[in-house]
């Protein structure tokens, strides 16, 4: 088979049945021109738009025109007015200039005037401040020529008082020395207690005496600089046998047999705690000649024993 | 004058200005060639008379574009074939098979053709056509079935006229190639 007998049998290719109420189907389906909702009724709108709208353009553009002349002239008779106005006040201008100038000047004056009152009371305050000057000059004169009278007033008191004797510093060291003294006799009566209780055997060292003496602060001789500093804060807690004034001779042994065996001493006063309990006050020469060494033990012995 | 010998364009400008009698001149002038096409597309009855109706209701809606660069029955039927692929991209399925159009014909006083022979030979080219892809297939169905001339069935699928020509071209190569094997399988 050619392609023209194709073209010819699809050419006689029947048609389909139509269904017989497809046509009343489709005629009632025609738009109503007469409802609203139509598409002719939009068209004969439409139309009747088309009709209309030119004149109404027309007659809206004049419209429009001539609105805007009425505005605009009225607008140009607002600008002529206020034009006239402007030129009414432009007449004026050479006088204002004039009167410009003038307050200008008497503006400039008021502000000269207001300088020179500023410099006339600067003046014044320097004035003032000239014045206290040369006063404080003069005192100055003044005690520069009392200041060598008292200069020597001064020396001779110097010499006065160095050859004046030491009345108060006398006292204080006696005062201390008998402090050292109530010290040291604390400290032995304490040796004294710890020997009763233990078989009249005498301390080896101050840790055993914490109980038997009251405070460290007895430890510490009032003469004693160094650790003169300490002793108010001083406690148990924070004592150390190397804060201690006094040579302790803590022995071990039953030192309280024998009388004159020194168990304490001070190295500044010369104040000797001895066994007996009672504490000898000495001269540092005199120490020399009564301190005595028996059977390995120091001891005061005394010319008439 | 009498309404049948009016010209389309005639009754198109009538009925614009919403002339019900023309629209209805219209539509027996045109709702056959529509309906078999439709029919030819969807292979199915109702369905066919459905999307009829649909076209020309939306023919109506759009009556003001028409401006008569086409001619009126091209013009429906670009609508008709809208109104098909719409119809088809909501059915998400093909066509039911139903039975085929030219088995279905009932003016068999018309028969068109010479002889069995020839009407043996038409329908089994008819069946070949239906195994055309979509494209070849509504282009054989508009050019052939439907006598729309080249530049019509272009315009009523808004393609160039020369893929239509193309389009026919390969569409009969392959209706001979696929006729000939036939005949020789039978053979």
């Amino acid at each position: 088979m050619d392609n023209q007998t194709i073209e010819m049998l699809l050419r006689k290719a029947p048609q389909p049945r139509v269904p017989a109420d497809l046509l009343s189907k489709l005629r009632a389906a025609i738009p109503d021109p007469e409802r609203q909702s139509s598409p002719y009724r939009e068209n004969l709108s439409r139309s009747r738009f088309r009709l209309w709208f030119p004149r109404f353009a027309w007659a809206l553009t004049i419209g429009t025109a001539v609105a805007g002349i009425v505005y605009e002239a009225s607008r140009i008779e607002q600008l002529e007015a206020a034009n006239a106005q402007l030129q009414s006040q432009t007449a004026q201008i050479p006088a204002l200039r004039t009167e410009n100038q003038e307050v200008r000047r008497m503006l400039l004056a008021a502000r000269d005037i207001e300088k020179a009152q500023q410099d006339a009371a600067e003046a014044e305050r320097l004035r003032a401040e000239i014045a206290a000057l040369r006063q404080q000059m003069q005192e100055l004169e003044r005690l520069k020529t009392e200041n060598p009278q008292l200069a020597s007033q001064l020396a001779e008191l110097q010499i006065l008082t160095q050859t004046a004797p030491d009345f108060l510093g006398e006292e204080q060291k006696k005062a201390e020395r008998i402090a050292c003294v109530n010290n040291l006799k604390n400290i032995g009566l304490a040796m004294r207690i710890y020997a009763v209780d233990n078989n009249d055997v005498y301390p080896t060292s101050i840790a055993q005496m914490t109980n038997e003496l009251s405070t460290p602060k007895l430890l510490i001789c009032p003469s004693d600089r160094q650790h003169a500093k300490l002793r108010d804060s001083l406690t148990w807690a924070n004592f150390s046998p190397d804060m201690c004034s006094y040579q302790l001779i803590l022995s071990g042994e039953k030192d309280g047999l024998v009388p004159n065996r020194v168990i304490a001493k001070c190295p500044i006063h010369f104040n000797y705690g001895v066994a007996d309990g009672s504490v000898q006050q000495v001269s540092p020469e005199k120490a020399a000649q009564l301190e005595k060494v028996v059977n390995g033990r120091l001891e005061l012995v005394w010319p008439n024993n | 004058m009498d309404s049948m010998e009016q010209p389309l364009e005639d009754l198109v400008g009538q009925a614009k200005q919403g002339h019900a009698r023309a629209a209805d001149e219209l539509i027996q002038r045109t709702y056959q060639r529509v309906y078999a096409w439709l029919r030819r597309l969807c292979q199915d009855d109702q369905e066919a008379s459905d999307l009829t109706q649909k076209t020309f209701s939306r023919a109506w809606q759009s009556l003001d574009s028409f401006r008569g660069n086409s001619s009126f029955p091209t013009w429906l039927h670009g609508i008709a074939y809208h109104v098909y692929v719409d119809w088809r991209r909501k059915q998400q399925r093909n066509p039911n098979q139903t039975l085929p159009w030219w088995e279905d014909q009932t003016d068999q006083s018309a028969d068109p053709f010479e002889s069995a022979a020839e009407r043996d030979q038409a329908f089994r080219l008819y069946e070949l056509v239906e195994t055309l892809d979509d494209d070849a297939r509504v282009t054989v169905q508009l050019h052939y079935y439907q006598g729309l001339t080249l530049d019509e069935t272009a315009q009523a699928l808004g393609l160039a006229t020369s893929t239509i020509k193309y389009r026919l071209h390969h569409a009969l190569d392959l209706l001979k190639s696929r006729f000939t094997k036939l005949n020789a399988i039978e053979t």
